[in-house]
């Protein structure tokens, strides 16, 4: 019996061993492609687009406020800081609101109530163009589309502002 | 709009909507370090300040490239030669011609401009910590802004 004990052949060892390092080198061969394939999956997107801009949440009123803060931008080999700004505040749904103040017409800055003959409006200095208190274009005014919106969370308490995204409405 | 191909391409779109040239004036010397060191920082913070109301009023101005002269240079040439600017300036055309500078000796011919000058009081860099710089930039930038609505 003992005689019988499984012995390894000389053939069944290279086998084996053959296998063993073929399959490593398919894995090790596999492995970027698989790492590539599902790598959106794996970014962590949780707070890289997302830019504390120093407010409070509880401090948003239904008076929109300006809010100015940097980012870092890669640009190719061009790291550089840029300055960001939005008007916050909180709609008639009690909702966190944050316009990005490009005017939509030919991209000057726009400010809450910047014309005193325009009350409760965004003005833009340029050309005259207008916002409602919503966004929305005022219409026989240059611009043609209302302004766009922040992606925004709250974290800790404070506001967090994302990318800009079209405005929903219109 | 900034002298770049892709801003003069959005400017020929919309030539008409785009009425104002600013034109920062930058003095120069590569001498004693002391002032030139001085001119170098003043030309870094007119840039940087230049930029920031281009953005500001992107949709009605445009940005010149920065004229620079040497500190020692006869103003009255100089204003000759920034005429000649106006001149072509005007052509486009734009209708306010603006020369931003921090060098307050261009008062003495600014009767002899064909633009107007304005004259800002210069950022001092010596406690550069960069945020106060940046909120002081900032400051002018908006009070800028205003003086530039007013010739419109």
């Amino acid at each position: 019996m003992s005689d019988e004990k499984q012995q390894v052949s000389r053939r069944q060892f290279l086998n084996y061993t053959l296998t063993g390092v073929g399959g490593f080198m398919a894995a090790g061969l596999l492995i970027s492609p698989v790492r590539m394939a599902i790598d959106p999956v794996l970014k962590s997107n949780d707070g890289g687009d997302f830019a504390n801009v120093g407010l409070e949440v509880s401090e948003i009123t239904s008076d929109p406020q300006r809010v100015d803060w940097t980012i870092d931008q890669v640009d190719g080999w061009y790291e550089s800081e840029v300055n960001r700004s939005a008007w916050v505040y909180r709609n008639e749904n009690d909702e966190i609101v944050a316009f990005s103040p490009v005017c939509k017409h030919l991209g000057c800055v726009v400010s809450w109530e910047g014309n005193d003959d325009y009350p409760e409006q965004y003005y833009c200095p340029c050309h005259d163009g207008r916002y409602y208190k919503n966004g929305v274009n005022v219409p026989g005014t240059p611009p043609l589309q209302p302004l766009d919106v922040y992606e925004q969370e709250e974290r800790d308490g404070m506001l967090f502002l994302g990318n800009i995204k079209p405005h929903e409405e219109a | 709009m900034k002298w770049t191909s892709m801003d003069l391409q959005k400017y020929d779109q919309a030539k008409e909507y785009i009425d104002t040239i600013i034109v920062p004036l930058a003095p120069f010397q590569i001498g004693a370090l002391e002032p030139s060191a001085k001119n170098a920082d003043q030309f870094d913070v007119l840039t940087l300040f230049a930029r920031e109301l281009e953005q500001e009023l992107m949709g009605r101005v445009m940005l010149a490239p920065t004229y620079t002269y040497i500190t020692t240079a006869e103003k009255s040439q100089e204003a000759e030669r920034m005429n000649e600017w106006t001149s072509h300036f005007k052509e486009q055309p734009f209708k306010q011609v603006l020369y931003i500078s921090f060098d307050p000796s261009w008062r003495k011919v600014a009767n002899d401009l064909d633009g107007e000058f304005i004259w800002l009081p210069s950022i001092p860099l010596k406690d550069s910590d960069p945020a106060v710089v940046k909120g002081m930039i900032r400051e002018q930038t908006m009070q800028t802004v205003e003086l530039v609505k007013s010739f419109w």
